[in-house]
């Protein structure tokens, strides 16, 4: 029963951590209908950068995380700016190939930059762990999940209550509409992106702090988001986060009982048996689906 | 001819959600004959095709081909009974020449032999019949608009059809290009053919129909000769406005009536007579608002500006060299009928349809090409087809979003205007009567104070009560400041409302003036039923 209950908070502490990787994810493809294959090279980016953060300047990851998140957040514009949004009226295959392309040049250049060598973010905290009733709850974990959920829903907040979240839901409504309301359709477009890859870095940071990290686990992260925003809810951002513990309980379960090839098997089949009862995801489609024609 | 007709439909109907797209439609189409069929936007006319050749699924209702029962059969099926069909948007297998995309529908058609140089012979004999032989190994891509539609033709006559249905298969064609076309009609017309034509261009349905059938809001409004249709009242409130019909009778009671008294008096001056009974019911109908502060200095000032423009998508040119011009605080209805290229226009000044040739002024400005946000900036609202309110946000969030280019927060003006939606502020758009979300969509559209906003279809799928309504709001909307250009199906409240009009005919300005004389004009009633 403690092995049980260990494994429980084990997935719903990683499932946090995990719906903050997705939740970009999801946004980018909610708002504009691109499917961003590149989305894991910049979790693994924003891992890459706050170990280096650490390792040369010393800066704690959960405050260097800041950092990476303005890092990428540029990166992140300037790339939907002026690569992505070129082709974003093309067909979905264009956009699939592009991002695709640039996961490539990403993940290859870290193992120029970086070497393929597995790394983590160490602290001298993250370690200790608090000890419930035979539980132990890494501070770590602890941490990032905290961060993790916290951030996730500060985002909810922030696309429903200001300015800029307004432009973002409208432009993914409808798009046509809102540039007839005169906000940029193509700003915001970059916008998005941009705090769409600035999640991704963060989560990439908070998972060097819990684990190993190396260029090739980009997509893997890729095909974790992918799963967790159409098991929440296509670009629901809620959406991401129940698809995201849904997925660390069942990865830690599957764990727990089966052997270590069978995990991924039963997140799947758990994603198949979703979509059969509801096609639209756990929590629902966002209501904003990407209307693109003028 | 045989006693058993062609085509029959009994009660047919298919409801979407709660829309009744066709209800209850029962028709019987006797070998050899060409009916055409006609109806305002949304009639129902392309679902009414795609129920008869299996597209889509009846809800109620049957389809007899030949008397035999069809209802519900896929579509290869139906087509195999020897009916064939054109599409709306053309579509042919691109990665085939035009001689194998029409070989392909002898090959599957109810005499394919299955033997391929057959097919490719006979595919060649049919490319001739429509006039296109010797583009028989070009790729479809690179046709025109024109010899698309007839790759169209001789697919469908690929199939040998005895019952053939065109779907708009003039929309988008220049006037030169539709009369080689209904003589293609009038060819398989004489060899026996039966022909059912969807259209909206008049003069073809006139030129080519032994009979006519209407349909309005999905049902059988009516069904006859061609002239007698057209002229019938019912019809003519279905195309022109529930006001038209009855307007015009009086008016030309009220002629007569002069034309006695003219007679009587042996005086001079029937002109002034003559239009005399409409310019008094105008006034009356429309009292001049509060008077309009600085009227006259601005009044002359052409603040839009539309110089010879065309334009259109892709392949098809919908505007043809439209000038049009808008002066400060002016109320300018724009009327048509379907496929004019009204929307196109109003698209074509916000930006969101590039403009091909001509230019486009505002406030004295160049705004030829700009950009949607850029125009947007300039003080062009554009209330576009379909209101497109943003779903699942609220009436408030909605109205905010209109003013978020200037951070216009301020709802009470636009809450005076439509004293409705103070009430449903915090309410979700998508729930709300189509009258409430077009005056929401309209609000929206001035949150941004523009000094011109445009308004596309406002009473499509309203009722004449709200209609009314809102374009009485129109003239205040003017005072204040901005003003109003319109789209309207209903030509009888346009032309009310309006000060001056323009009448659109296939992408070109047929008419314009005065809206008072428009709409005492017959040639209106002309242009969207073919006759007067």
């Amino acid at each position: 029963m403690t092995g049980f209950l260990q494994a429980t908070i084990y997935g719903l502490l990683q499932g946090g951590l995990l719906a903050l990787v997705a939740v970009g994810f999801s946004l980018v493809w909610g708002v504009m209908n691109v499917v961003n294959l590149s989305h894991g090279a910049f979790v693994v980016l924003g891992a890459y950068l706050g170990w280096q953060l650490n390792s040369s300047l010393g800066l704690d990851p959960f405050l260097g995380m800041i950092v990476v998140a303005l890092i990428l957040f540029c990166i992140g514009y300037a790339v939907q700016r002026f690569l992505i949004n070129l082709v974003v009226n093309g067909p979905i295959f264009i956009t699939l190939l592009l991002t695709f392309g640039l996961e490539l040049l990403l993940v290859q250049g870290m193992n120029i930059v970086f070497t393929a060598n597995y790394q983590s973010i160490t602290t001298s905290y993250a370690g200790n762990a608090i000890v419930l009733g035979g539980i132990q709850v890494p501070l770590g974990r602890l941490l990032a999940f905290l961060l993790a959920v916290g951030i996730t829903v500060a985002l909810v907040k922030v696309m429903a209550n200001t300015r800029v979240g307004m432009s973002i839901m409208a432009t993914g409504m409808d798009r046509g509409a809102a540039r007839l309301m005169g906000i940029r359709a193509r700003h915001v477009y970059a916008l998005t992106f941009g705090i769409a890859t600035a999640l991704a870095g963060m989560a990439g940071t908070m998972v060097g702090t819990v684990g190993t990290f190396n260029p090739a686990a980009a997509g893997g992260f890729t095909l974790l988001s992918f799963v967790i925003a159409v098991l929440g809810g296509l670009g629901n951002m809620y959406g991401a986060m129940v698809g995201g513990l849904l997925m660390g309980l069942v990865q830690a379960w599957g764990g727990y009982y089966l052997s270590g090839t069978w995990v991924n098997a039963l997140a799947f089949l758990v994603l198949v048996i979703v979509l059969m009862f509801r096609p639209s995801g756990l929590v629902g489609k966002a209501f904003y689906s990407a209307r693109l024609e003028v | 001819m045989s006693a058993v007709p062609v085509l029959e439909t009994r009660g047919l109907g298919i409801r979407f959600g709660g829309l009744k797209a066709v209800d209850d439609v029962s028709l019987s189409v006797p070998e050899g004959l060409t009916l055409g069929v006609i109806g305002p936007n949304g009639a129902g006319k392309s679902t009414f095709i795609n129920l008869v050749t299996g597209h889509l699924k009846p809800t109620s209702g049957s389809v007899l081909v030949d008397g035999k029962d069809v209802t519900g059969a896929k579509p290869w099926v139906i087509a195999q009974s020897r009916v064939a069909r054109t599409f709306q948007i053309v579509k042919p297998f691109r990665g085939m020449t035009v001689r194998e995309n029409v070989a392909v529908g002898v090959l599957y058609g109810p005499d394919g032999t299955g033997r391929m140089s057959t097919a490719l012979k006979q595919a060649d004999e049919i490319l001739g019949e429509v006039g296109i032989a010797d583009l028989g190994d070009r790729p479809p891509g690179e046709l025109s608009v024109a010899d698309a539609r007839r790759l169209e033709f001789a697919k469908a006559l690929a199939l040998k059809p005895r019952l053939l249905l065109l779907d708009e298969v003039m929309a988008g064609l220049r006037p030169g290009e539709i009369e080689p076309s209904l003589q293609l009609i009038r060819d398989l017309k004489a060899r026996g053919m039966t022909i059912i034509v969807v259209e909206h261009v008049m003069k073809a349905i006139l030129a080519v129909s032994d009979q006519v059938l209407v349909l309005n809001a999905g049902q059988r409004l009516m069904l006859g000769p061609p002239r007698e249709v057209l002229s019938d009242p019912q019809v003519i409130e279905a195309y022109l406005g529930h006001k038209y019909a009855t307007r015009q009778a009086q008016q030309s009671e009220a002629a007569a009536a002069a034309e006695a008294a003219e007679a009587a008096e042996a005086a001079a001056g029937e002109a002034a007579t003559a239009s005399a009974p409409h310019c008094h019911q105008r006034e009356a109908r429309n009292p001049t608002p509060t008077p309009r502060p600085a009227l006259s200095m601005r009044r002359w000032h052409q603040m839009l500006e539309v110089k010879n423009v065309s334009a259109g998508y892709g392949r098809v040119q919908v505007l043809w060299d439209v000038d049009l011009t808008v002066a400060a605080n002016e109320i300018v209805a724009l009327v048509g009928p379907n496929g004019a290229g009204k929307t196109t226009l109003l698209r074509a000044l916000s930006g969101m349809v590039p403009i091909r040739e001509g230019s486009v002024s505002f406030l004295g400005q160049d705004i030829t090409g700009r950009s949607i946000e850029r125009i947007v900036d300039l003080g062009i609202s554009h209330v576009p087809e379909g209101r497109r309110l943003f779903p699942g946000l609220s009436v408030k969030d909605n109205l905010r979003l209109g003013g978020w280019r200037n951070r216009n927060a301020d709802l009470d003006r636009v809450i005076e205007l439509f004293p409705k939606l103070g009430d449903r502020l915090s309410q979700v758009t998508g729930s709300m009567s189509g009258g409430e979300q077009q005056m929401c969509a309209i609000a929206r559209g001035l949150m941004g104070k523009p000094d011109l906003i445009m308004i596309d279809e406002l009473s499509l799928g309203l009722a004449p009560v709200v209609v009314e309504e809102i374009i009485g709001r129109l003239a205040d909307i003017a005072a204040s400041g901005t003003a109003v250009l319109l789209v309207e199906q209903d030509v009888d409240a346009a032309l009310t409302v309006a000060e001056r009009a323009y009448v659109m005919e296939t992408g070109r300005v047929v008419m314009s003036g005065n809206a008072g004389e428009l709409l005492a004009d017959p040639r209106i009633q002309q242009s969207y039923l073919g006759i007067a």
